[in-house]
């Protein structure tokens, strides 16, 4: 059985300077994935190359053992990927109810998640609004459902959490987990390990571009590399 | 080509209490009034003011505004040089006539189609962008007035002649027709799932692409479509005035005047470059013709106010009051209309 998506020694280089390099990874079917690694160490590079904002410089990327490397975004999109965006980008000239409208679900995606996308982030009371209405926190729950009626098979969530309050923080934990009860499968960039904890089963640690660490977030905590790379950057 | 789709709403929120039914009554009424207004206004024209020259030239500036509508409007591209698709429009269609002896609406069809060909040429020029956009066209729509100009199967010295083709009020007619299904390209721009991502695009091609959008695909059928309204203006043109140099269909002022019209009555509504145009051409025949200077003087003036003060043009002064500028919610006063519950 091959994985939902797989990543195949992919490096992406601006320039000089390699922000990824020699990446490999799986996600399988309805797989919950952490993404974690101090800061600069190419997380959201990685995720702009899965998702077609950036080509990358080696490597290949199969999705269902379809090659899809270097794909553009919106033909990603109707292949069943989709991402949020570190800084969320919600279409600002629309309102909250079209920045949902203009997506049209992936015609291979399966995953009909049965809900309305609005109604399940909970913005679908402030559906007539325009973007710029609207709180950071609520942005970016309208990144995620933008994301979502995309109807994803694989969704890449970066630092969703980020910059919430405790409450939402529980909210957008809950959005996740329900997701991956309805089989989505999930890669999630995040430096919170509590919320993370409430997520993913498996990580991949990267640093400075490349992956050093695989398995479960417990054994990476306890990981004398991961240990090192996370206190590393913080002394 | 994307499937084209029914005028879907988009556009209204669930839950804001009247009936679906009566929702879909005042859309469809929202449609089809400005096209009823529109077609009977200009087709009083002549009896209101009997100069078919004058009205005529007064469609083909409507045509000319709602093709930078289109593509400023809805794209955020703006296009100095768009008077090139107008003399692409003019000498597709008057070397048609001479060396093919085409009739008239074959000839307003090999304008267009001149046009729809110059902006595929050109579509590269998308990549681009803000002023660089703007230069480049400029630069190209010179490029082809040179060769216009130049060579003699252009009829570049010797200036173009035309036999007549239609009556003036044949023309006329015509011309508003062309008006009239100018507006309902529009509004199917404004209210499809087209024109909603023309929107996204203008507001992040990265974020729009990732809703699925194809940004280039949809950008360059909407670049499309206002060469052809302006290979349309400039056909009409053409069989309006059957003797013309080259200079005159590339004068870089009919730009300008697109320009101001469009964004003087507001760009991204349909109406608004229709009542943008009518308002301006009438006072450049009133006062601009005898007088250049002072119309030079007021457009210049208009620009910098309409910026300032007016971003959304005239027909934003009664559009949803988050259209309207600030100054002109506290002048009217109007009680806010109730936000959604919370
Ligand atoms: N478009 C770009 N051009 C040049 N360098 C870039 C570009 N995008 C990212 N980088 C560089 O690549 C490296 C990785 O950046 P990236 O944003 O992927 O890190 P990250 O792991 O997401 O960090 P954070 O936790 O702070 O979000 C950084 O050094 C960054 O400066
Ligand atoms: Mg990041």
């Amino acid at each position: 059985m091959s994985a939902l998506l797989e990543v195949r020694d992919v490096a992406k280089s601006f320039g000089a300077f390699v922000a990824l390099s020699g990446v490999s990874l799986d996600v399988a079917e309805g797989q919950s994935l952490g993404l974690v690694g101090p800061n600069g160490s190419g997380k959201t590079t990685l995720i702009n190359v899965l998702s077609g904002v950036y080509k990358p410089t080696h490597g290949t990327v199969r999705l269902r053992g379809r090659d899809v490397t270097g794909l553009a975004s919106h033909r990603l999109c109707g292949l069943g990927m989709n991402r949020t965006f570190q800084v969320p980008r919600p279409l600002a000239g629309l309102t909250v109810a079209e920045n949902v409208a203009l997506v049209r679900p992936s015609r291979h995606g399966t995953a009909d998640l049965g809900f309305d996308v609005l109604e399940f982030v909970g913005l679908a009371r402030v559906a007539a609004r325009r973007v710029a209405a609207l709180t950071s926190g609520e942005q970016k729950l309208l990144d995620l459902a933008r994301a979502l009626a995309a109807r994803p098979d694989v969704l890449f969530v970066d630092e969703l959490g980020a910059g919430l309050s405790p409450s939402e923080l529980d909210h957008v934990a809950g959005l996740l987990r329900a997701l991956r009860e309805r089989g989505l499968a999930l890669v999630v960039v995040e430096h919170l390990m509590g919320f993370l904890e409430q997520v993913v089963d498996q990580v991949v640690v990267l640093n400075a571009g490349t992956p050093i660490f695989a398995g479960t977030l417990r054994q990476a905590i306890a990981d004398p590399r991961v240990i090192e790379i996370f206190l590393g950057t913080h002394a | 080509m994307p499937e084209l789709e029914s005028l879907e709403d988009v556009t209204t929120p669930p839950g804001t209490g009247a009936s679906p039914a009566r929702h879909a009554a005042a859309r469809w009424f929202g449609r089809i009034a400005p096209l009823v207004v529109v077609g009977a206004v200009l087709g009083a024209g002549p009896s209101l003011y009997n100069n078919l020259a004058f009205l005529t030239t007064l469609a083909i500036y409507i045509l000319l505004a709602q093709g930078v509508n289109i593509v400023y409007g809805f794209t955020g591209y703006l296009p100095f040089g768009f008077v090139g698709f107008f003399g692409a429009g003019i000498y597709g269609s008057s070397l048609a006539i001479v060396y093919w002896h085409v009739g008239g609406y074959a000839a307003i069809a090999l304008g267009a189609l001149t046009s729809v060909v110059a902006a595929l040429i050109l579509s590269p020029l998308l990549r681009l962008s803000g002023a660089y956009f703007a230069l480049a066209t400029l630069a190209a729509s010179q490029a082809l007035y040179f060769i216009v100009a130049n060579e003699s199967w252009t009829f570049g010295e010797s200036g173009m002649s035309l036999p007549l083709l239609f009556s003036p009020t044949a023309l006329y007619v015509i011309s508003v027709v062309a008006v009239v299904v100018a507006l309902i390209v529009v509004l199917y721009v404004r209210d499809s799932h087209f024109g909603l991502s023309l929107r996204a695009i203008r507001s992040d091609a990265v974020s729009a692409a990732m809703a699925g959008v194809n940004v280039v695909r949809t950008r360059t059928i909407a670049w499309l479509v206002s060469a052809a309204l302006a290979g349309v203006a400039g056909a009409l043109w053409a069989l309006m005035t059957s003797a013309f140099y080259a200079e005159t269909p590339f004068d870089l002022t009919i730009s300008v005047y697109a320009i101001v019209f469009a964004l003087f009555g507001g760009v991204r509504t349909a109406v608004g470059p229709v009542v943008g145009t009518v308002v301006l051409y009438s006072l450049y025949q009133y006062i601009g013709i005898s007088n250049p200077q002072y119309f030079e003087l007021i457009y210049g003036l208009l620009i910098v106010v309409l910026v300032l003060f007016l971003p959304g043009g005239l027909t934003s002064l009664v559009g949803g009051r988050g259209d309207r500028p600030a100054w002109w919610n506290r002048l009217v006063r109007r009680r806010a209309a109730p936000e959604v519950a919370p």
